[in-house]
């Protein structure tokens, strides 16, 4: 791109076509003020702080909208612009309350900020302070209406760039206020990422699990990633004497691929460390019970079991690679893991490109046509399915999304190909041909135009959400690929948990029923939720790692406590390369501490060989008159952070059954049957889920919905199910 | 009116296929809700939203901004004074405290009997015959003080 020069305060500053002066100006590391103008966000021109002098115009402009032009000569200091700044936070300031010694936010307010630096001395205004006195209280952030100097960030961060317009200024002019639809965030459908807490300049918008809780300045602040989806997001996690009080994305200022956007989970799941169900010391069977016992009797307990023993591992993927690694080397590389039905979609892709991996996310910004394959991309790594949404409206990339049920992300994209389950690979097919060969037909139009909108651009892919999970994984997994592949284009396979690829990498995932060992090894897990449909071999003795009292603690001979995410210092190798974790919490069980002990089996890494085919994948899923069911945690409910965390459990989502609306007229109970096993649940009709198929959204994986899906690991999508009255 | 009529209005409108956007019904599907309701209440904001697909805080947003919809209940009469600068200088100020003083209500209350809401207003372009004042549709032009109870009389004021 071209550039030319404008001259700021003398100093004279590269520009290009479309950047603002503001942005001229930050790029030089000249300050100028602002509120209404955020990084992340549309310029507004709302608050006029930015205010500043350019030669030839004759009024003031506000540099925040003020498009650089060549030669342009711009003043940001002069007494002229000082006096209207100082002005404009005057009247601000004029009913802004005075509760800086009580509000969160004071120490890192940009109103305290400007106002000291920027502000008049003393105010002229003597009249009464306008009190709105409208204090908004939803179960996890809070609007305080007296503080808000409505700048519209928290609208157009909510509205524009998450896509879900909860937040809107009610009444007008003098009495204008910040709220939600009558006052209920859950009601307008709040999915509590906490951006607007985020970007609110000032203390407004609270997170009501800091509320009144520590002060930013005297807080440890550590930059670390989140554990608890695959998207790997950067945050920052702020403590005071080795206690976890936030957790914040600091949107515009991290430097993680994320952005500083984050979801409930990373944002309000923090206190799962502090969850009543954590486990704070080693247990041991002793008969019918498990008592209490101290760490170096459990060391003992376990070196003496293990010894010599086969072990069968089951493995859950948030573990550090770092604590992997360890792993193998002392229980060796065979294993079962959460992150199989990945393993499987890997493989496919694998089968064209040769490597069990996947390209970087950056990679989609550097093509012009996304292509996002997958349904639930918002609830499994809500992140991406925001990133992807900014990609169109921040970068201008065309999304194409090919799925089977509606999602957020539909009202962006250029176009949306949404098919029934069966049919997504035909149709994949159908864009390898007609991608290629601008005379193919394939009889259905939209597939046409869709063929058409990606021929000859450049492209880049993108595979998530529910697709790891779908029975048909490794097929669409070859298929997809090959398209890429023929495309020359980056393909991203988005992780459902934190470090699965690294535990693809280093181990030999297997199928539950080919472990033979004589002891289970379960390392973080939760049997019900990372195995659902999957029984305990049996076994002469089994322990379990685990940070929590999870259900099968009473099936336990030896339960090991470890530590969470926030308490850990290593890496993930996530979607963007390899990510690193720090923390200055203390914990008094580490993971790695306790496998010291145990002798290492010395295993030799190898590179994995998958045999490259160069195939399209074939269609598995064949149906006749069953419904395609699919099983859905809740964006809540992943990683059980609902079940653990005290905040998020108050956002939580509950379970039901969706059913297309021509399917079932009216919500009831009915009896889901999966082969022979029976699951009541209440159904509710709902028109976005299309005809043949059943949507069963779940809060958490419970021993019922375990027993319903057995015999279906690692899938959770695409199993045939009937409805039967209850 | 019931809210299932209400939502086959809706309907109704979006069929005339008047506006490119259902977002672009809001107002009018207000104004349905407005002369048939006593208020705009949170349910109807929600029938408009659902019908219109348009996010529920934006229907409220648009209720709540002008001032020609009431989102508290309102009488069966709305009587509008205009106290912009025509109708000032005319004497619009006296109007209005000799509507406090017959109706018994403060300006923005409705009379206890249901029948009357009372209003100061911004300027409705009848200037031609301040000072103006309009009971719901009705205008009255040029009003005098001692007009005002026959006005009333006429909407079923029982006082005297």
């Amino acid at each position: 791109m071209e550039s030319f020069k404008i001259v700021i305060d003398g100093k004279e500053c590269e520009a290009f076509a479309g950047d603002t002066v503001l942005e001229v100006a930050e790029r030089n590391g000249i300050v100028i003020p602002v509120f209404c103008y955020h990084k992340e966000l549309r310029p507004e021109g709302a608050c006029r702080v930015c205010l500043v002098e350019v030669e030839g115009a004759p009024r003031l402009v506000t540099a925040c909208t003020l498009k650089a032009m060549p030669d342009m000569v711009v003043k940001t200091n002069t007494e002229r612009v000082k006096r209207a700044r100082a002005g404009v936070i005057e009247l601000i300031l004029n009913n802004h309350t005075l509760e800086c010694p009580i509000c969160d936010k004071s120490g890192e307010c940009e109103l305290q900020m400007t106002g000291f630096r920027n502000g008049p001395k003393k105010s002229r205004y003597r009249e009464k302070r306008r009190e709105k006195d409208i204090v908004i209280k939803g179960p996890l952030i809070e609007i305080d209406n007296d503080r808000c100097i409505l700048c519209r960030r928290c609208i157009r961060m909510c509205g524009e760039n998450m896509g879900n317009r909860v937040l809107g200024i009610l009444n007008r002019g003098y009495k204008a206020y910040i709220s939600p639809f009558n006052g209920d965030f859950l009601e307008g459908g709040c999915e509590h990422c906490g951006s607007c807490v985020d970007v609110c300049p000032v203390g407004s918008l609270l997170d009501r699990a800091f509320k009144y809780k520590d002060r930013p300045w005297r807080m440890d602040k550590t930059w670390t990633t989140c554990s608890l989806c695959g998207s790997g997001c950067t945050i920052e996690v702020d403590s005071y004497h080795g206690k976890v009080k936030r957790v914040v994305g600091r949107i515009g200022v991290n430097r993680g691929h994320n952005k500083g956007y984050l979801c409930v989970r990373g944002k309000w799941g923090w206190d799962i460390i502090y969850s009543e169900k954590r486990l704070k010391e080693p247990l041991l069977r002793q008969g019918d019970s498990l008592v209490k016992v101290d760490f170096e009797k459990a060391v003992e307990v376990l070196k003496e079991k293990l010894e010599g023993r086969e072990v069968n591992l089951f493995l859950e993927s948030s573990l550090t690679s770092e604590e992997l690694t360890k792993i193998r080397d002392v229980f060796g590389g065979k294993a079962v893991s959460d992150s199989y039905g990945y393993y499987k979609l890997l493989r496919g892709i694998a089968s064209i490109t040769g490597a069990l991996n996947t390209s970087l996310f950056s990679s989609i910004y550097s093509s012009d046509v996304v292509f996002v394959l997958g349904d639930f991309i918002e609830e499994f790594t809500p992140v991406i399915a925001t990133l992807l949404r900014l990609a169109v409206i921040q970068k201008g990339k065309r999304l194409i999304r090919l799925g089977t049920f509606p999602s957020k992300l539909d009202s962006v994209s250029f176009s949306t190909l949404l098919v029934p389950q069966e049919e997504i690979i035909d149709t994949l097919k159908h864009l390898i041909v007609g991608t290629f060969d601008s005379s193919y037909q394939s009889g259905n139009k939209e597939i046409d135009s869709v063929a058409k909108s990606l021929r000859g651009k450049k492209l880049s892919f993108v595979v998530g959400g529910n697709v790891p999970f779908s029975v048909e994984s490794e097929e669409i997994g070859k298929t997809v690929a090959f398209l890429a592949d023929r495309a020359g284009a980056p393909l991203v396979a988005i992780p459902p948990k934190a470090n699965s690829l690294k535990v693809v990498e280093l181990f030999d995932l297997v199928e539950p029923s080919n472990l033979k060992g004589e002891v289970n090894v379960l390392i973080n897990c939760e049997l019900e939720r990372d195995f659902p449909g999957v029984e305990l071999p049996s076994a002469d003795f089994t322990v379990i790692f685990t940070p929590f009292y999870t259900p099968e603690v009473s099936q336990a001979d030896l339960v090991i406590p470890i530590e969470l995410g926030l308490e850990k210092r290593g890496t993930f190798k996530g979607i963007e390369g390899e990510l690193s974790l720090d923390s200055v919490l203390e914990t008094p069980f580490s993971l790695l501490e306790v496998l010291k002990y145990l002798p290492s089996k010395g295993i030799s890494s190898k590179e994995k060989q998958v045999p490259l085919i160069k195939e399209p994948g074939k269609k598995v899923l064949h149906r006749k008159r069953e419904l395609l069911l699919t099983v859905l945690p809740n964006r809540t409910g992943w990683n059980s952070v609902s079940y653990y965390s005290e905040n998020v459990v108050k956002v939580s989502g509950k379970r039901e059954l969706l059913l297309n609306s021509q399917e079932l007229r009216e919500p009831k109970l009915v009896s889901l049957r999966v082969e022979n096993k029976e699951l009541q649940v209440q159904a509710v009709p709902d028109a976005s889920v299309p005809k043949g198929h059943a949507l069963l959204r779940v809060e958490r994986f419970t021993r019922d919905i375990s027993s319903l899906l057995r015999g279906n690991f690692p899938f959770l999508s695409g199993i045939k199910c009937e409805i039967l009255e209850a | 009116m019931t809210y299932d009529e209400f939502r086959e209005e809706v309907r109704k409108l979006k069929e005339e296929g008047k506006y490119p956007s259902l977002k672009s019904y809001t107002l009018p599907a207000l104004w349905i809700a407005e002369k048939n309701f006593p208020c705009i209440d949170h349910e109807v904001m929600r029938i408009i939203s659902s019908e219109l697909g348009v996010p529920l805080v934006e229907v409220e947003e648009a209720a709540r901004f002008y001032a020609m919809f009431h989102t508290e209940r309102k009488g069966k009469y709305v009587i509008r004074v205009c106290t912009n600068l025509s109708c000032m200088l005319n004497g619009s100020y006296s109007l209005l405290e000799e509507l406090e003083r017959l109706l018994g209500v403060k300006v923005g209350e409705t009379t206890k009997d249901g029948l009357f809401t009372l209003e100061e207003y911004e300027c409705m372009g009848l200037c031609d015959g301040a000072p103006a004042i309009t009971v719901n549709e009705e205008r009255f032009l040029k009003v005098k003080k001692e007009e005002l109870p026959t006005i009333l009389k006429k909407f079923g004021w029982k006082g005297d």
